[in-house]
């Protein structure tokens, strides 16, 4: 049985900014994480369905266009409709410390901000994962 | 973790995240995973199968989205795995096909997987055709598989689809290459995409000089379509292609050989894999299996007397044991 850890990379949003996005995947796939990374400009929808599709972990959404609170809160709300709660959602950009709060009160793990070491990502999804079954 | 029957149930009911889960456990091996393909067995060998492979960058995940989105009009269930190479180093991999996939992503009769290699090197993972079973098994009129980015020797795929499509495209070597042996052997039907380049004609003659000396093929003539799966141009010529192909091999009984020699082979994969880990077990701590691997290391013993003794040596613990 070899059971590895699986993300999805998302870029919801009309931003073209995939740098931090790619460098993200790059040390997923370094630290031995089977990373699934969508392309930009992904609707909320095809974020959930490639999640359930896929059958990941995690879902990590980067987003610098400033809707965040709006893509995410469609996120959670479309897992919830789906009943939806073994899979964390986890994000990264330029968001404001209160919006932060915000995202975490809908239930988002966690918000990676600029200049974050991806190590201490990628041992908060070691961390938070502990192997599904 | 037990078998959990409700999964099953759901899984038959056509419920996506079950499909999604039992490809999991299927893929990471999971307790119960023979059980659950057993369950599904009964639902299998109505898909059609198609491989395409090729190397990287010829643009064989825009051409599966093309050719699923005319499935799709057509009314068809189309199932899409698609595989990536794993890292030599991390064992973790960066799976992008997905990308090309855009809109049709969200039809309901639409399923993408992407698939990490984990190490295999035949160009689909060892978790591969039983995938693709159990999407036949939940109702995909059409499994597309897609090969990791393929050299000269990924064959794999051959065993695993009914269809075998070989992706080129122009520029890629001069005629030798096309005579080769290895993937320019396995094409049931070739396509050379991104055709509006130069050196399509070119191309074009080299894989159909090629193909004139292949004696396999008597009875059907292989087709070279020239696609452009930036503006799907071409794409019903290579439907008519595929189709024609399935045909042929429904009516000369060449189906159920091809799948016949898949599932003894699916057997033999899965028997070699269990003795394996029999084997590994047997010699986990085994203290004269450490001494020779010692030895080897050493330099006081080859490596080939060392097999040869270790061989013997799991002889006798299997016959001991037995005899018990």
């Amino acid at each position: 049985m070899e059971t590895k850890i699986k993300v999805l990379v998302a870029k919801p949003g009309l931003d073209g900014h995939d740098r931090g996005a790619k460098v993200v995947a790059r040390a997923f796939r370094d630290a031995g994480f089977e990373v699934i990374y969508t392309g930009l400009r992904q609707t909320p929808e095809q974020i959930v369905n490639a999640a359930i599709e896929e059958d990941v972990d995690a879902i990590g959404v980067s987003i610098l266009s400033g809707a965040h609170n709006h893509c995410f809160g469609e996120i959670m709300e479309l897992l919830k409709k789906q009943q939806i709660d073994d899979i964390l959602v986890f994000g990264g950009g330029i968001i404001p410390a209160d919006d932060v709060q915000y995202l975490k009160s809908i239930g988002v793990a966690e918000i990676f901000g600029p200049g974050t070491p991806t190590d201490v990502t990628v041992d908060f999804l070691k961390k938070n994962i502990a192997g599904r079954e | 973790m037990s078998f959990d029957a409700g999964l099953l149930g759901r899984f038959l009911k056509g419920d996506k995240r079950a499909c999604s889960r039992i490809i999991s456990i299927v893929e990471d091996a999971r307790p119960h995973m023979a059980e659950y393909l057993e369950k599904l067995q009964a639902h299998t060998g109505r898909a059609h199968i198609i491989g395409i492979t090729g190397p990287p960058g010829v643009g064989k995940s825009s051409l599966i989205n093309r050719l699923s989105t005319k499935y799709l009009e057509c009314g068809k269930n189309v199932g899409v795995i698609a595989v990536d190479p794993s890292s030599p180093f991390s064992g973790g991999a960066v799976l992008g096909d997905r990308i090309r996939m855009g809109d049709i992503s969200l039809n309901p009769k639409f399923y993408f997987r992407s698939m990490s290699s984990r190490g295999s090197l035949g160009g689909l993972s060892h978790a591969t055709i039983d995938a693709s079973r159990v999407l036949d098994a939940f109702g995909k009129d059409i499994i597309i598989i897609e090969t990791v980015g393929t050299g000269q020797s990924e064959v794999d795929i051959m065993e695993a689809c009914d269809t075998v499509i070989v992706v080129t495209m122009p520029g890629t070597g001069d005629d030798i290459q096309a005579q080769k042996a290895g993937i320019m052997e396995i094409g049931n039907i070739f396509v050379i995409n991104k055709s509006d380049r130069d050196g399509a004609e070119r191309t074009l003659r080299e894989i159909q000089s090629m193909l004139m000396l292949n004696p396999m093929n008597a009875d059907y003539e292989i087709p070279v379509v020239m696609t452009k799966s930036n503006v799907g141009e071409g794409i019903e010529k290579l439907i008519d292609s595929i189709d024609a192909h399935y045909e042929y091999l429904k009516k000369t009984g060449r189906l159920s050989e091809k799948r016949s020699l898949r599932s003894v082979s699916v057997f033999e994969k899965k028997f070699l894999c269990e003795l394996k880990s029999k084997i590994n077990s047997i010699l986990l701590n085994d203290a004269e299996f450490l001494k020779i691997k010692e030895n080897v290391a050493g330099g006081r013993m080859s490596p080939d007397s060392a097999s040869i003794r270790i061989m013997e040596h799991i002889e006798k613990k299997m016959f001991n044991a037995a005899g018990k």
